[in-house]
């Protein structure tokens, strides 16, 4: 009977001890990722969003990093204020297309969430790509204020490192290393965006 | 006794394996209709490769697979609608609807395909042609009802179709095709 409350007393103790270990929130600390700059960052976001963020990817929801955008998952929520262009049937195949009649990917219609945005219909707006933005910099936020500091190279990024396959990735291999979609994130995480680069990324 | 191990660790086994994520997306696919037997014709709209893949189990083991309607909303298959997947190294493979609008190409007939891959839909109604080809890519999943599903909107690219509005005379769906839409 004594043991029997010596172990459940040690039990007790063990337990108190390890509670505040998973109380309380981590401090929070300032991201040290290159600052949102909608010139800069729309050129790296057109990539990610066309090799990273369909819904079958990174347009999932449930992924680490998320990525918004017109022909993949839409922001929910805040202001999504489009800024040029687009509107119904406002993709490349849509009701022009040569065979004529509607965009079989169902682009550009429906009444949308609520927001109004629909997959495949207005442009992608700076809110969904402040939002892709915060993914990305939420990633890895320690190596990322190592290579803004000058003491890493984006390559020991995880993101860096799948999208070029130097690490595997269910995706695929999206890119080669040291081609432009490589240079594109890699010079955006130093600071020095190669926007031709990023332009020339198929 | 021997044989009773066997059999006990053979059930461990395959528990072990199974995905509660992936049982879970077939759990919520739903019974088969009672008059429509499993085959061709069966499931349209819903996400083939949820079973017809390498982890579903259930033959034929399939690349792409999908449903095209007639319209957005409305849920009216289209038959003999043509669908072109071209594949990350440019091979194209086309295949055709049947009559409850499903598609699909098994990996035997198609067991290289490289992924990303880019589907079209062309489509001949009366007097009216539509269809088009996909904006984006389809990285990784092959099930078209993956991403296309219910009205277009945040998270959906919305169904496949062929055109805006039903051409006049309408598609209908054919009576006498084995397949209906639940």
């Amino acid at each position: 009977m004594r043991l029997g409350w010596i172990y459940f007393t040690v039990a007790a103790l063990a337990s108190a001890a390890m509670v505040p270990g998973c109380i309380g929130e981590p401090e929070p600390v300032a991201s040290a990722c290159p600052d949102y700059v909608e010139d800069d960052f729309s050129e790296v976001s057109a990539v990610l969003e066309r090799k990273c963020g369909t819904l079958d990817c990174h347009g999932q929801n449930e992924r680490s990093f998320v990525v918004f955008g017109q022909n993949g998952r839409r922001r929910p929520g805040g202001t999504n204020v489009v800024t040029s262009g687009g509107g119904s049937g406002g993709s490349a195949t849509g009701g022009s297309n040569a065979t004529g009649g509607g965009n079989a990917t169902g682009g550009g219609i429906g009444t949308g969430g609520p927001t109004g945005l629909v997959t495949g219909g207005d442009p992608t707006t700076p809110f969904e790509r402040a939002g892709t933005y915060q993914s990305l910099c939420a990633l890895q936020p320690e190596i990322i204020a190592e290579i803004t500091a000058g003491e890493k190279d984006p390559t020991e990024l995880t993101v860096v490192r799948k999208a070029s396959l130097r690490e595997a990735h269910k995706g695929g291999q999206l890119w080669l290393p040291d081609s432009p979609g490589d240079l594109c994130l890699r010079t955006w995480f130093s600071g020095d965006l190669n926007d031709i680069a990023c332009r020339q990324t198929p | 006794m021997r044989l009773h191990l066997a059999i006990l660790l053979g059930l461990a086994h395959l528990s072990a394996c199974r995905s509660p994520v992936l049982s879970d997306e077939r759990d919520a696919l739903g019974p088969e209709l009672p008059d429509v037997e499993r085959g061709e014709f069966h499931r349209p709209g819903q996400p083939c490769l949820r079973c017809h893949d390498s982890r579903g189990g259930q033959d034929p083991e399939m690349v792409v697979a999908g449903t095209v309607f007639a319209t957005p909303e409305g849920r009216v298959p289209f038959a003999n609608a043509a669908v072109t997947i071209e594949d990350g190294l440019g091979e194209l493979v086309t295949t055709s609807t049947n009559c409850v609008g499903n598609f699909y190409i098994t990996k035997e007939d198609w067991p290289d395909a490289v992924f990303p891959l880019r589907p079209s839909v062309a489509c001949v109604g009366p007097g009216v042609a539509g269809g088009g080809t996909m904006d984006s890519l389809v990285y990784r999943d092959g099930a078209c009802a993956g991403c296309h599903t219910g009205s277009a909107g945040e998270e959906s690219a919305g169904w496949v179709y062929c055109f805006e509005q039903q051409p006049n005379p309408p598609i209908e769906l054919d009576p006498s095709c084995p397949g209906r839409i639940p």
